[in-house]
């Protein structure tokens, strides 16, 4: 399967899950932007994804700013 | 005496400790200024008058028996509205399903500036929900679009849109502001003043409406770096009641830099970058290089803007939890903004951890790249201030880019803002000088080094000067 193609498939299954729950919510003129908003998300995520990380590589969980001192 | 509008914080600071000036009179001034002319750049969402007279004749009082709190006793200031006050004062976070709702206690910033005797003039106004939306123009905010003071036909930038506008409109000596990404230094540059983003944890939030846990700061907004030194020294400090708070004292330190200075510019931070604010920046570098050594540095290749977003979207989502799944952004002023949230459940937890993940990697990356710098230099916007009812470019949606932005604000850096020029259409452009962690004294001292150089934080909109 192509990178376009997984795209698509994970943009179309976040769409339906949002619909899903809020559907009842999300009016005829919003599903365009709703679309363009969920492929930007898409886009997103995968840039995330896409860089290669070393089991080592810890989350900053306990946020601090990181200063060694030199 | 001159007239106290658009004189410095630390001038007026002055005037009053040597009672050449009222704390009352001062008061009043602006208080008017923000009545008869905030409408015009829908800056105010509440005007404090009986509370401002109360705190400005309680200064007074204490100033004449020779009780001076320090550089703010007496200073008038307006404060963004989604920092929470008591007595009765709303606190609305821009967003009409919370107009008119009340808070029973102040945010810890909104106290320490009473300490130190500031007199709260205005709550101001600011995007809904700080931004955190999706908004894509600027009528995004129960109390209409932010009007820019240079010209009412432009956008005053946001989130802190009010902030911005009335210390730019010379309505109030200076104002906080916040910023998760964008939202201090892009206002403060759309409207020609000087915005101070904290490194993370230097201010206390409690009391502040929560964006994102791990992005939000409050900072000042003045006409000078000066001024955002002595504002930031009066907030600042460790607060049990908001953990993310730093033990590292600030006490702001006012002077040149002690030796030449040496400031990097990132390899490609022009990108995208609208013409005007490409020749201002280019101009202020050639400014500086009488002061500086300039070098161009380079940054590991990641996906900046999409790490700082993607924690954005994560956290978000969280803090307005009960206004999604309830369906209360339908209320919302932008149109954008009754929608776009619900997109954020593409994030999944694995993305946003491994945001995290490479949030540590810019973090170490950034202070590796940092050491020996005293800042790094780039546009505070990539654009200047847009026209009303148009679409502006935003990172955040992911259009357009903002490097900096990305890089500070997910790690955490201090910045500021300052004016370096004018569009050919008359709106401000500014600089910003980032820094290491707990190095504002550094970045203040650079951008006055530079304002010592220039005079574009000297000019005032048309029509504000008294």
């Amino acid at each position: 399967m192509s990178q376009e193609q997984e795209f698509q498939l994970e943009c179309e299954a976040a769409f339906n899950l949002l619909m899903r729950r809020y559907g009842d919510r999300v009016t005829p003129d919003m599903v365009d932007g709703l679309r363009g908003s969920v492929e930007a998300v898409v886009k997103t995520v995968a840039a995330v994804r896409s860089v290669t990380l070393a089991n080592g590589d810890a989350p900053l969980f306990g946020f601090a700013p990181v200063r060694k001192d030199g | 005496m001159a007239h106290p509008v658009f004189l410095s914080v630390r001038t007026l600071g002055e005037l009053l400790r040597s009672r050449q000036v009222s704390p009352v009179e001062l008061a009043t001034t602006f208080l008017d200024r923000l009545d008869a002319l905030g409408p015009t750049y829908n800056a105010v969402v509440t005007l404090t008058r009986d509370l401002a007279l109360r705190q400005a004749r309680q200064a007074e009082t204490e100033i004449r028996a020779g009780r001076y709190r320090g550089p703010l006793h007496g200073i008038p200031y307006g404060a963004k509205d989604l920092l929470a006050t008591g007595g009765g004062i709303p606190t609305t976070w821009g967003a009409a399903p919370f107009r008119g709702r009340q808070f029973d206690e102040d945010a810890a910033v909104i106290r320490r500036l009473r300490e130190a005797g500031a007199v709260l003039a205005a709550k101001l106004a600011m995007v809904e929900l700080a931004g955190g939306m999706g908004y894509r123009q600027p009528d995004a905010s129960f109390t209409g679009p932010g009007v820019n003071p240079w010209d009412t036909t432009r956008w005053s930038g946001g989130s802190s849109s009010g902030s911005a506008a009335a210390v730019g409109a010379g309505l109030v000596p200076f104002a906080i502001g916040s910023e998760t990404w964008g939202s201090i230094l892009g206002p403060a540059n759309h409207c020609g003043v000087t915005g101070l983003r904290p490194t993370f944890g230097r201010v206390s939030r409690h009391g502040a409406m929560v964006l994102s846990w791990s992005l939000d700061k409050l900072g000042p907004l003045c006409l000078t770096p000066d001024d955002c030194g002595l504002v930031l020294e009066a907030i600042a400090g460790p607060d049990a009641a908001d953990p993310s708070t730093t033990d590292q004292p600030f006490r702001y330190a006012p002077g040149p830099p002690p030796r030449r200075l040496r400031l990097g510019v990132i390899a490609g931070v022009m990108d995208g970058t609208e013409a005007a604010t490409r020749t201002n920046f280019e101009a202020a570098l050639q400014t500086l290089a009488d002061v500086a050594t300039i070098e161009e540095v380079t940054i590991p290749a990641l996906p900046y803007e999409e790490i700082t977003r993607t924690i954005l979207f994560g956290e978000m989502g969280s803090a307005f939890e009960d206004l999604i799944e309830t369906g209360q952004i339908a209320g919302l002023t932008a149109p954008e903004d009754r929608y776009t949230p619900y997109s954020r459940v593409a994030v999944l937890a694995k993305d946003y951890i491994r945001a995290l993940r490479l949030r540590g990697v810019i973090a170490t990356e950034m202070d590796r790249v940092m050491r020996g710098f005293d800042a790094l230099l780039g546009p505070s916007r990539p654009f200047p201030s847009t026209i009303l009812g148009e679409d502006f470019p935003s990172a955040i949606r992911g259009v357009g880019k903002d490097l900096m932005g990305a890089i500070g604000n997910a790690a955490g850096l201090p910045a500021i803002s300052v004016p370096d020029g004018f569009t050919e259409t008359g709106v401000p452009t500014g600089i910003q000088f980032m820094g290491r962690p707990y190095d504002e004294n550094g970045i203040i001292a650079a951008a006055s080094t530079y304002q010592t150089l220039t005079d574009w934080h000297l000019r005032h909109p048309p029509g504000t000067l008294p």
